[in-house]
């Protein structure tokens, strides 16, 4: 028993630990460390971290990231955005009852290539009709890609994770019924450029 | 080597048990990990406060060793087609955390809610 607790005490100081560095785009250096043994073990590790704790934004802390490891250079880590999310808890906080809850989901491709599925929702401010939920569910189709269209993909998930791709639905959504909350509830990032 | 480590630690507590997990972030990676019945003896307490308690401080020993300073939180409860909020101990988990000088980050509810799954076991379904 003595020898097994004497194994796994040096098997845990074998490992080093590595920093893990969100992508350039994301403007922050740091999230936190990892440790492991060889640096093979390190790809594809997922870190969750929020948005406001890489800006010290406190408003933005129902924003989960998901970064993968994908390059490890030294003792740094690099990652690699692989989707974003709302927290269960804000996202039970705004559904109200007798109002519309309306989800879509798209899928994107930004013009360098990046395939992105999007997943807005809207929150009205009383019950629709389903006609005019369709209505909002094509407006907010159509807000999406042309968006998508126009940027890089760099700045096309800076828009969705800092909300001002929310704001632009909303502002256009709101001309078919008025529309109480709008926000992009999850990305998930489906497919990069071949040549990248 | 950073100097602030901070970990996950995934609490899951239902009405029979808690179970304690602590990783790294990105959870690949197990720090410390306690149950109900590596504390207590008597089956019907393993999922008590007091029993949470006493493997929160356990957990924190561990974590102070290995020169964690600080942990995010992830509760959850059984879930699925059983039931969605947590049991008794994790409230008491967390308190000792913070009471054994863990540093407390993000709290957040991660059990899973099915968008409609299997039906639920027998007895009358509300």
């Amino acid at each position: 028993m003595a020898r097994k607790v004497q194994k796994k005490l040096d098997k845990w100081k074998s490992k080093n630990w590595y920093n893990i560095e969100p992508p350039e785009f994301l403007s922050s250096s740091y999230i936190g460390v990892t440790p492991a043994e060889n640096t093979k073990d390190l790809l594809g590790r997922v870190v969750e971290t929020t948005v406001g704790q890489l800006t010290n934004d406190i408003t933005k802390e129902k924003t989960k990231l998901r970064l993968q490891i994908d390059n490890v250079v030294g003792d740094s880590a690099k990652t690699r955005f692989i989707g974003h999310e709302i927290t269960t808890d804000y996202l039970r906080s705004i559904v109200k009852r007798q109002t519309s809850r309306i989800d879509n989901n798209v899928v994107v491709t930004t013009n360098d290539g990046n395939k992105v599925r999007v997943k807005p929702i809207c929150f009205t401010v009383k019950r629709a009709h389903s006609s005019q939920i369709k209505a909002i569910r094509k407006v907010m189709r159509d807000v999406v890609k042309t968006r998508a269209s126009e940027v890089d993909y760099e700045q096309f998930i800076d828009e969705a994770i800092s909300g001002k791709l929310a704001a632009n639905i909303y502002r256009n959504t709101k001309k078919v019924y008025p529309i109480r909350r709008a926000e992009i509830r999850k990305t998930e990032v489906q497919a990069e450029p071949i040549t990248a | 080597m950073a100097q602030d480590i901070w970990g996950v630690a995934h609490i899951k507590s239902s009405f029979n048990n808690t179970i304690i997990t602590v990783t790294d972030l990105t959870g690949a990676e197990t720090l410390a990990k306690s149950s109900g019945g590596m504390v207590t003896k008597a089956a019907r307490d393993e999922s008590s406060p007091y029993t949470a308690m006493q493997m929160a401080r356990q957990v924190a020993d561990m974590l102070k060793d290995k020169g964690v300073q600080g942990v995010h939180i992830k509760v959850r409860a059984p879930g699925g087609n059983k039931h969605r909020s947590p049991g008794p101990g994790a409230q008491a988990a967390i308190r000792a955390f913070a009471r054994a000088g863990i540093r407390i980050g993000r709290i957040e509810d991660v059990t899973p809610v099915p968008h409609d799954g299997t039906r639920p076991e027998g007895g009358r379904r509300v």
